[in-house]
């Protein structure tokens, strides 16, 4: 895993509990806890916080990875704005990921292994977004989604239609716009 | 700027003051935010020059794999869809197409490859752009083929100059560019890429693009390169017609299609200029290429109009015209339908439209106006093994035709090609007959026209004494022997036969009679002649004032420079010259004062005219009027009455010669003529 993700947890972790939540929060996880962007961390280690964090607000790892990812997002556009800039709304900006997103991410970290994403239509206008890691970080990308959504002031609904933590061979994520 | 001593208070104050917990939680909480800010920025500049590195090496490698590919390719579609493909996966395009440029340069359009990461998704664009069609400045490929530059239009739905917009739209297509491929400084190909998002207009992608461009222009200038090598293998450089390789590669190809008894469905016409070597000579040979430029187009057009069919019903034939070399063209002739060329004379037909085309075309112009074409033709058949045996027959109805006269047309037939048989049948026996000397001599007396009708002379006579036909005289075989070119050597037996016999021959009473020769035109105008007749004279050790050389007319006026230059040559020796068949030909009264000759021997023809009277006395009193003039002396041939030789002598002539005096015979008999 990536420094930057890390980095990131850090500053959402900040913004929302104050910075010595995040000090506890590694001490609590056992780890060491030093992350520069350009570094490469062990999974484990992100688990390990992700699964300490849940067990300290008595919520599952996939809400903290679900809140995580919906507070990323605007960290994120301050971070690399011109990724944002140019999408009318977040469809745009998802459907962005694999063909602008993940090919910059590449050139900073070389052998990032991010994930593809299938993208389709439904008959009624909403998105499918097939997902398919080893990593199983299904629920992260739903928080991005809902926080993309939240930065270019739509409203969305996100609803698992298959996941690969119930056995399914990839997950199957519905975007539905409200209103 | 405080003292140093100063400063150094300040700071012991600063760490000597008593500090609070908090205020040093402060402090360190601040040093912590520093480094973080600091490394935050480290971070910043790191990943900044790690894009740019990303970048530049992608974009080398992407133009490095392109230059490989143009290098590869084989051709121009494979260059370019390797290009598209590679184009498109490094660069994250959704959509690539090629567009070609039209020979004309007046428009681009989509050749069908083309590369989609979600065909499905975009088929409405993929549609709209495999096969489309954009005018000079029509859309964006049309302003990249007016520009020459990369376009780029980053938001495709707003852009009124992008007429897909509304196909680019259903397939949420956001940004476009397309860039040139450049051979030279021409647009030959134009390859366009969309993407879903809005992307501006980057600078960095537009430059690798456009040096993209430049590499695959050089699997277009290579492969121009090959076709005009291959273009001009296979044609003619002064005309432009197919050359000879290419013209029977066709033929082949035509020959071996039709099955044996459907090769009546082809023809071949052989084409060779008549009066093309005067305009060379005369003119020069920017003249003469002129006159084939000229050739070639107006066959070109004639056989375009016929294709057509216009006014002559010959719709379902196909034609191909080549230069074979020289002045000579070829033309090929195939009936779609399969039809006998022979019936409806249709090769007649084409043959006239030819000469009336040629006539138009260079009759128009007054130096070319002598030009015309012979034209022989063959038509294919059953009987020919191989193309070879057709294009033979078409040369030798050619030469046929050339041989009666310009602008002639001659079909091969079976009887033609009887009589040509006959003529290499003849030409064969001939050669053997030169090697093993089956020749004589039969000589005609040659007598003074005064009241001693004394012998004073001969002319030798060839005789051939064939195995199976017997004795030949030389009407049956002197024309063979020159077409053939044997007369060379015949002609060479004759003079050293002569000038033996010549040598042979005593004196008689004082006299020492003479031998005329005849010699061929060819052998005349053979470098060398003068030398070998000396030669001659001295190996047979003749007296070579005994020796007279008979030149036609026709053969003295071809080159009157030669002509005068070898006639001077042999007469400072003592041999002398004659001037055979006067009157016959051109009877150029004009040239034959610059002729040295030596004798005029006046045509049988006019002396048969003779009736004591009329106007045939009148021509022959006044050739021999003018042969004195100039200091000739005069030879009357065919005399064959007693009348005739009264005449002659009435009129001054001073020699003669015909059956009235003797007919020819060999040299044994004629010897005893001798003092008789």
């Amino acid at each position: 895993m990536k420094g930057v993700i890390f980095n990131l947890l850090e500053d959402a972790v900040t913004i929302e509990h104050g910075p010595d939540t995040w000090t506890d929060l590694i001490d609590a996880a056992g780890i060491d806890g030093a992350f520069t962007s350009l570094g490469s961390y062990p999974d484990e280690t992100l688990l390990a916080l992700v699964d300490t964090a849940a067990a300290a607000t008595e919520t599952t790892p996939a809400d903290v990875l679900r809140w995580f990812g919906t507070a990323a997002i605007p960290l994120l556009a301050e971070r690399y704005g011109v990724f944002f800039e140019w999408h009318p709304g977040a469809r745009s900006f998802i459907l962005s990921v694999n063909e602008i997103i993940h090919p910059e991410v590449r050139k900073l970290y070389s052998g990032a292994g991010c994930p593809h994403f299938q993208f389709s239509t439904a008959p009624d206008g909403d998105l499918i977004v097939g997902y398919q890691s080893p990593r199983h970080l299904c629920a992260l990308a739903e928080g991005f989604m809902l926080g993309a959504a939240a930065y270019y002031g739509e409203r969305v609904t996100i609803s698992h239609l298959a996941c690969m933590l119930d056995g399914s061979p990839l997950c199957r994520i519905r975007v539905r716009w409200d209103g | 700027m405080p003292h140093p001593g100063a400063v150094g208070r300040m700071i012991h104050a600063l760490v000597a003051e008593p500090c609070s917990i908090e205020k040093r939680l402060a402090r360190a909480e601040r040093t912590a935010q520093r480094e973080r800010t600091a490394r935050l920025e480290a971070e910043r500049i790191a990943e900044r020059g790690l894009r740019t590195l990303y970048d530049s090496k992608q974009r080398l490698q992407l133009l490095q794999h392109i230059t490989g590919v143009a290098n590869r390719a084989r051709t121009v579609p494979e260059a370019l869809a390797a290009a598209l493909e590679a184009i498109c996966e490094r660069m994250n395009w959704t959509i690539g197409n090629v567009l070609m440029v039209s020979d004309d340069r007046t428009y681009v359009a989509g050749c069908d490859i083309w590369r989609a990461t979600d065909a499905g998704g975009v088929m409405t664009f993929i549609e709209a752009s495999r096969r489309a069609r954009f005018e000079v400045g029509e859309g964006l490929p049309g302003r990249v083929l007016a520009t020459g530059r990369p376009e780029w239009i980053a938001d495709l739905g707003n852009s009124p100059m992008f007429v897909r917009a509304a196909d680019a739209l259903r397939c949420d297509l956001g940004t476009g560019c397309a860039f040139p491929v450049l051979a030279g400084d021409e647009v030959v190909a134009i390859l366009e890429f969309y993407v879903r998002q809005t992307v501006t207009e980057d600078s960095e992608i537009v430059e690798i693009l456009e040096q993209a461009g430049v590499q695959l222009g050089r699997v277009f200038e290579r492969d121009r390169a090959q076709r005009a090598l291959i273009h001009d293998a296979l044609h003619d450089p002064l005309t432009g017609l197919p050359n000879r390789a290419l013209f029977n590669d066709r033929l082949q190809e035509s020959f071996e299609r039709l099955a044996p008894a459907r090769r009546h469905a082809l023809a071949v016409l052989v084409i060779d200029l008549d009066g093309f070597k005067l305009v060379n000579d005369t003119l020069g040979h920017h003249a003469g290429d002129r006159v084939l430029i000229r050739v070639a187009r107006a066959l070109h057009d004639a056989l375009a109009r016929l294709e057509t069919g216009a006014g002559c019903g010959l719709g379902g034939a196909r034609f191909s015209s080549a230069r074979m070399g020289g002045d000579e063209f070829t033309i090929l002739v195939e009936d779609l339908a399969g039809e006998d060329l022979a019936k409806r004379g249709v090769i007649d037909m084409i043959a006239t439209a030819l000469h009336r085309a040629l006539d138009k075309n260079l009759g128009s112009t007054s130096e070319f106006a002598q030009v015309a074409a012979s034209i022989g033709y063959a038509i294919g058949s059953a009987a020919h093994a191989n193309v070879d045996q057709l294009l033979r027959d078409a040369d030798l109805a050619m030469y046929e035709a050339k041989a009666g006269g310009r602008g002639r047309t001659v079909a091969f037939t079976e009887a033609l090609g009887e009589t040509l048989r006959d003529r290499a049948r003849l030409t064969n026996e001939l050669r053997e007959a030169i090697e093993r000397e089956e020749f004589e001599l039969d000589y005609q007396p040659i007598v003074t026209l005064d009241s001693t009708k004394a012998v004073c002379g001969f002319e030798a006579l060839v005789r051939w004494n064939h195995p199976v036909r017997g004795r030949l005289l030389p009407a049956e075989f002197i024309d063979v022997a020159e077409g053939s070119g044997l007369i060379l050597f015949l002609g060479d037996w004759v003079l050293r036969e002569a000038c033996a016999t010549a040598a042979s021959w005593p004196t008689v009473a004082g006299q020492a009679p003479f031998i005329s020769v005849n010699i061929a035109a060819r052998q005349f105008t053979q470098p060398g002649f003068a030398a070998r007749v000396r030669q001659i004279v001295l190996e047979t050790g003749v007296e070579p004032t005994r020796i007279r050389l008979e030149l036609t007319e026709s053969t003295a006026i071809v080159d009157i420079e030669h002509t005068c230059a070898v006639i001077q040559e042999i007469r400072k020796w003592g041999v002398q010259t004659s001037l055979d068949d006067f009157g016959t030909g051109f009877s150029s009264l004009s040239s034959l004062h610059r002729l040295p000759f030596d004798v005029l021997k006046i045509d049988r023809s006019f002396v048969m005219a003779m009736d004591g009277q009329g106007k045939g006395d009148g021509i022959v009193r006044a050739i021999v009027a003018l042969a004195r003039t100039i200091g000739m002396t005069i030879v009357a041939e065919g005399i064959e009455t007693p009348a005739q030789a009264e005449l002659l002598i009435e009129l001054g002539c001073e020699l003669g010669q015909g059956y009235h005096f003797g007919r020819p015979a060999l040299a044994s008999h004629a010897m005893a003529l001798l003092g008789r």
